[in-house]
């Protein structure tokens, strides 16, 4: 099973290579292919957790969406229905990723903005968290995210739209 | 090379997983310093441990990882983990590069440099051996292998740690390390309390070290002891129905707790609520007995996830100050000083 062929994102590129964390979108495809394949109790759990649901995820002014279905989670532009909205930072990730901040701290202070009803705010915080226990897990993770790290601002590049209801 | 010094070549050495040569997966090992300054101490760890892969045909790998906490009024440290090429670490030495960290035994003393990638903390300290090692090669377990335990529980530290800019120079400052190492998973049914203590004063010959190995609830001793060192020689060791562990008073309640790796505190955000305030270990055999009082003042927490489950296993490290007395063969025994206690469980 190819991870790419169950992606309709359309992005093929050879992690390997490298050019797999050149702004947030390539990194979080990235992320969940290495999840996939180096992991992959978390990656089934996030899509059942998730499943039938859509998502945005805006880092930055950067967006993608995430569909969870058939056990498996595809990458689509930011158009359309969500079930949640997730808007945060870089910087912000950075803070959660090295215990500056809790989950709950940085959606209090507004750091963090999660829009969606009751049920999949909760379903998205389980799929939220099977996603960092596959992280914890995956040995390729620590080194995507240095590449991550070392990504310049203007490489979390804006999109030209975002999602709006 | 002096008796304490070829007494280390010969135990302390790296094992390195046999899973590469057609033995057993589920390999770890680890070398353990803890370093007291005056204003400082600090906790240093070389681990090499095998990891579950659900990828390829190898269900096995190592991984090789610097665990460092410091406290000099505050919590600081993290995990930094190292790929294969970055690693020297040849099996039956003492030697280990980790990219730009280091340890080697050379000389009498163990020399070790640290360099952490993402927090400001730099160490370049010389560890010179005071006490004969001991062995503990098979504690007990009761869904596995047993445990590996070698102990150097005296030492003196010289060197520098800096930590954000703050130096810390060391001089004859106590210092602890032992090397444990077995085949387990993070996540089988066992737990641990450990600890050691040395007196503030480099002239009191007494320390001492001990260890309980449970089942992950604590309902169940599988093994514990208690050893007594004068002089840096192994003078009594304790042994199970000759110990007795209890706990004292209520349990820490700190507010905050530094976690490390610290990307973990978002999978484990709970503060502890079962590290205890006292801990009490008395030793009674014949007419020795020995009891030592452990205060807890600061936790902090190592946090690894389970090899094979979603849980995490949680090492509570607590400084703070213990006080020994008793008596062994007639000879009293007083010592009090800073100690490190570490609670595993869930």
């Amino acid at each position: 099973m190819n991870f790419w062929e169950h992606s309709a994102s359309g992005a093929q590129r050879n992690p390997a290579t490298g050019d797999d964390c050149h702004d947030f979108r390539s990194f979080l495809k990235h992320s969940l292919r290495l999840l996939w394949e180096q992991h992959p109790p978390s990656y089934q759990q996030m899509a059942l957790a998730l499943a039938g649901k859509r998502v945005l995820i805006e880092i930055d002014h950067e967006a993608i969406a995430l569909r969870f279905a058939d056990g498996t989670v595809y990458t689509e532009d930011p158009y359309g229905h969500f079930d949640v909205e997730a808007r945060t930072s870089k910087a912000v990730i950075l803070g959660l990723v090295d215990g500056q901040h809790t989950l709950m701290s940085t959606v209090l202070e507004d750091l963090f903005f999660l829009r969606g009803a009751m049920p999949e705010l909760l379903a998205f915080h389980e799929g939220l968290t099977f996603y960092l226990q596959g992280a914890v897990r995956a040995p390729s993770f620590p080194g995507l995210l240095r590449r991550f790290r070392a990504l310049e601002p203007s490489q979390t590049t804006p999109t030209t739209h975002t999602q709006v209801r | 090379m002096d008796l304490i010094s070829d007494a280390i070549v010969r135990a302390d050495y790296f094992r390195r997983s046999p899973f590469a040569h057609g033995g057993r997966g589920g390999h770890k090992e680890w070398l353990h310093f803890c370093v007291h300054g005056p204003q400082v101490a600090a906790l240093i760890n070389f681990s090499v441990v095998d990891e579950r892969r659900h990828h390829g045909p190898v269900p096995w790998q190592e991984a090789m990882r610097l665990t460092v906490l410091t406290h000099d009024g505050q919590w600081d440290g993290d995990v930094d983990v190292f790929d294969a090429h970055e690693v020297h670490l040849p099996g039956g030495k003492i030697h280990a590069r980790y990219g730009p960290n280091s340890l080697r035994f050379i000389d009498g003393a163990y020399h070790i440099h640290v360099q952490m990638q993402n927090r400001p903390i730099t160490m370049d300290l010389r560890l010179r051996p005071l006490s004969m090692p001991g062995r503990a090669p098979n504690l007990t377990r009761e869904d596995g292998p047993p445990i590996h335990w070698v102990v150097v529980p005296r030492l003196e530290a010289h060197g520098t740690i800096t930590i954000d800019g703050r130096v810390h120079e060391l001089q004859s400052a106590p210092a602890y390390h032992d090397h444990n190492w077995g085949h387990w998973c993070w996540g089988d049914d066992f737990a641990w309390e450990w600890g050691f203590g040395q007196d503030e004063d480099p002239q009191n010959p007494w320390n001492m070290v001990f260890v309980r190995l449970t089942n992950r609830a604590r309902t169940r001793i599988m093994a514990q002891a208690f050893s007594i060192w004068k002089h840096g020689r192994q003078m009594r060791t304790f042994r199970e129905q000759e110990v007795t562990i209890f706990h004292e008073g209520k349990h820490l309640r700190p507010t905050s707790v530094t976690k490390i790796p610290r990307v973990m505190g978002l999978i484990a955000p709970a503060l502890p609520t079962d590290v205890p305030h006292y801990q009490n270990i008395v030793g009674h055999s014949g007419q020795d007995r020995v009891t030592c009082r452990f205060e807890g003042h600061d936790v902090s927490q190592v946090i690894i996830p389970n090899d094979n489950d979603f849980g995490v296993t949680i090492i509570n490290e607590v400084s703070g100050e213990l006080v020994m007395e008793g008596q062994i063969g007639g000879e009293p025994i007083k010592m009090a000083g800073r100690a490190v206690f570490e609670f595993l469980g869930a």
